[in-house]
């Protein structure tokens, strides 16, 4: 499946739970009930999870929301990253793609 | 009563017997053993503890018996038991104290989920508590040590036991655990210190344990809130650096050395977020002594935010 193709959810928030701080680093911490693993995540991976927790989005809506995260203005290049990021919140069970 | 006001004859016929019952707060623990020099040993480094009655409970059931045969009189060694059933490999006689002290720890760790238990020292002065959590090598003993000697109260220099409900800690006070070249620091550092021989060739290298201060030990029973997490990190050389540390990197810590955060599941992620959030975090580099307990007096008095 392309990127293009999916829609982005994160898991369900009775079995994600998040927390961040207020800090310059952005970073965050992010617990999978399911597993048990706790992760760290970045800023970005943070903003993603907030934005696909209610509904799912495809790749490209959420490269147009996050799109002030990043001094890069190609749109291809901010949805690889967008992509990217997905897939390693797939890898670690925070997130599902389903088909379009 | 205290160990200290036991006479001595009494308190070896009581840990022949396994009728000692030492009061470590929040926990008690029966001690049994016939290895003349672990009795002496634990009457200084404990002689400021208090013994439960003998028909008290007793939360863990321990013994440190002499191999017997043979090798009692070729390589003497004696081996760790807990309520009754042996445990861990045997050791040289020379380690029967340390192998009290690492015996004491499984105790806890492995069987105490009603806490989180956070391998980490806890210190207290002035009503405010400083976390440090570190993996070995940071100089995590030698600095808890330090500041020991100058008056900071001890609770722990390897177990925090974190009450998730409450946010209390309690860490029972017991020796600290100096290793290798930490023991000529703090001799040199306060040479008031009371320690046991060292005792070279054991899995740590060279051991010796540091007596808590008695008003450490009389305190036993008040736990704490911390204030602070201070992740220290012994580099040579250096100037003394305490820098603010990321709250997700410090929770990740705490996370990574606890011993039964994963037995708490969400409750453990919670109570983790929560000393977090309480917590000024910062990671502290040292080098000297001197310099950590001036930042650390700087840290209490607020001249530290």
């Amino acid at each position: 499946m392309t990127h293009a193709a999916a829609l982005w959810l994160s898991s369900p928030a009775e079995q994600l739970k998040l927390k961040s701080w207020d800090t310059e680093d952005g970073l965050a911490v992010a617990y999978n009930v399911r597993t048990g693993d706790t992760h760290l995540i970045e800023d970005m991976a943070l903003q993603l999870l907030g934005l696909i927790r209610l509904s799912p989005l495809s790749v490209e809506a959420l490269a147009q929301q996050l799109a002030s995260f990043f001094v890069e203005h190609d749109d291809e290049i901010i949805q690889e990253y967008v992509f990217a990021s997905l897939m390693q919140l797939k890898d670690i069970g925070l997130v599902t793609d389903v088909a379009h | 009563m205290k160990i200290s006001e036991l006479p001595r004859i009494e308190l070896a016929n009581l840990l022949h017997r396994g009728e000692l019952l030492l009061k470590l707060p929040p926990f008690v623990t029966r001690l049994k053993t016939n290895v003349p020099s672990l009795i002496r040993d634990f009457a200084v480094m404990y002689a400021d503890f208090e013994v439960s009655s003998i028909d008290a409970f007793a939360d863990f059931h321990v013994e440190i018996a002499s191999e017997p045969g043979l090798w009692r009189w070729l390589k003497p060694q004696v081996r760790f038991f807990f309520d009754g059933r042996p445990s861990f490999i045997p050791l040289p006689t020379v380690q029967a104290f340390a192998m009290l002290e690492w015996g004491l720890n499984w105790c806890v760790a492995a069987h105490s989920h009603q806490y989180l238990i956070i391998h980490a020292a806890v210190l207290e002065k002035n009503g405010k508590a400083a976390i440090l959590p570190a993996p070995p090598g940071s100089g995590k003993s030698t600095l808890c040590a330090g500041l020991v000697m100058r008056g900071w109260r001890l609770l722990s220099d390897e177990l925090a036991l974190y009450d998730m409900t409450t946010g209390e800690i309690f860490g029972m006070s017991r020796p600290i655990n100096l290793k290798n070249r930490s023991i000529g620091i703090i001799k040199q550092f306060a040479p008031d210190a009371v320690l046991t021989d060292s005792v070279p060739d054991t899995t740590k290298g060279t051991v010796a344990l540091l007596r808590p201060p008695t008003q450490s030990a009389v305190r036993v029973r008040e736990p704490v809130r911390a204030s602070w997490i201070v992740l220290p990190k012994y580099t040579p050389n250096m100037l003394p650096l305490l820098e603010p540390h990321s709250k997700a990197r410090t929770f990740m810590l705490i996370a990574e050395q606890s011993f039964n955060y994963d037995i708490h599941g969400e409750n453990g992620f919670e109570a983790v977020g929560n000393l977090v959030d309480q917590c000024a975090c910062y990671q502290y580099t040292y080098s000297q002594l001197d310099d950590a307990v001036r930042t650390f007096e700087e840290l209490c008095s607020g001249k530290i935010t």
